[in-house]
C-alpha cells in the first residue's frame, strides 16, 4: 500500500491535529464560557455584599410538642418590612461594650 | 439585604449571583437557623466589603440589627481577606472573647482555603455550641 504526500500528511498531522483540537473545545469550550464564581484567596471579589439574617419566624415556638408544631400555619418567607432596625446611614448607637474577635487569612 | 429580598427583575434573587451555590446557601441558611433556635441569640453573617476601620465599620453594621445586644455578627470581607466576629453585651456573656477568637480561627483558616461557606458554617457551628443552649 503507498500513500501519497498528502494522503501521509493527512493521516499523520489532520489526525492528532483533530484530536488535539477536539480536546481543547471540550475542556476550554465548556469551562471558561462560564466564568467560575468560587472565592480563590487572593482573586479581586468582585460581589455584592449580602447580609444573611435566619427567618424570622419564630420557629422554637411549637418545640416539644410535635403536634402543634405540624399544626402551625406554614411561615411567609419573609416578613414584608424591613428586618434592620436602623437605616445604613444612621448614626451607630451604643448598645453598651460589644465584644468579639478580629482575624485575617 | 437577607436571602430572597431585592429580588431582579426576573424575580430571580440577587444573592444567587453571588459567590455561593444554592447548596451552599441552604447550608448556610440551616446553619443560621439551627444557631437561632439553640441559643436563643441573633446571628447574621455580612459577606462583603467593610470601610476602614473594619472593627468600627462591623460594629456599625452590628448596631443597625434589630436587637443587637442578644445579636452575633459574623463579618466577612474576602477583598480585606479580614473576619470579624461582633457579639453584642448579651451576647457576649454567652460567648466570651477567647471562644470567638477560636471560632475566627478556625473560620480564617477555611477561607485561606477558599472555603467561604465551608468557613461560615462551621464557625456559626462553633459559636453556636460555645453559646450553649437558650
Amino acid at each position: 500500500m503507498s500513500l501519497s504526500i498528502t494522503q501521509t500528511a493527512l493521516v499523520f498531522v489532520g489526525i492528532p491535529l483533530l484530536v488535539v483540537l477536539t480536546v481543547y473545545g471540550a475542556v476550554y469550550g465548556t469551562a471558561a464560557r462560564r466564568v467560575s464564581k468560587r472565592y480563590r484567596p487572593g482573586r479581586p471579589f468582585t460581589f455584592a455584599p449580602v447580609w444573611f439574617l435566619a427567618g424570622t419566624d419564630d420557629t422554637g415556638a411549637g418545640r416539644g410538642n410535635p403536634a402543634a408544631l405540624d399544626a402551625r400555619e406554614p411561615a411567609a418567607a419573609l416578613p414584608p418590612g424591613p428586618l434592620l432596625a436602623q437605616a445604613a446611614d444612621a448614626p451607630a448607637i451604643d448598645h453598651g461594650s460589644t465584644g468579639g474577635a478580629s482575624d485575617r487569612w | 439585604m437577607t436571602v430572597g429580598e431585592n429580588p431582579t427583575r426576573s424575580g430571580r434573587p440577587d444573592v444567587l449571583d453571588g459567590p455561593f451555590t444554592t447548596p451552599q446557601l441552604l447550608r448556610m441558611d440551616e446553619a443560621l437557623r439551627l444557631a437561632d433556635r439553640s441559643t436563643g441569640l441573633t446571628f447574621s453573617v455580612y459577606v462583603g466589603d467593610l470601610d476602614e476601620p473594619s472593627r468600627e465599620s462591623a460594629e456599625k453594621l452590628h448596631s443597625q440589627l434589630a436587637a443587637p445586644a442578644g445579636s452575633v455578627l459574623v463579618a466577612v470581607s474576602p477583598n480585606q481577606r479580614l473576619l470579624e466576629i461582633v457579639t453584642g453585651a448579651l451576647a457576649r456573656r454567652r460567648i466570651p472573647d477567647r471562644s470567638a477568637k477560636l471560632a475566627a480561627l478556625s473560620m480564617a483558616a477555611a477561607f485561606s482555603g477558599g472555603d467561604l461557606a465551608g468557613g461560615i458554617v462551621a464557625g456559626l457551628a462553633q459559636l453556636a455550641e460555645y453559646a450553649g443552649k437558650s
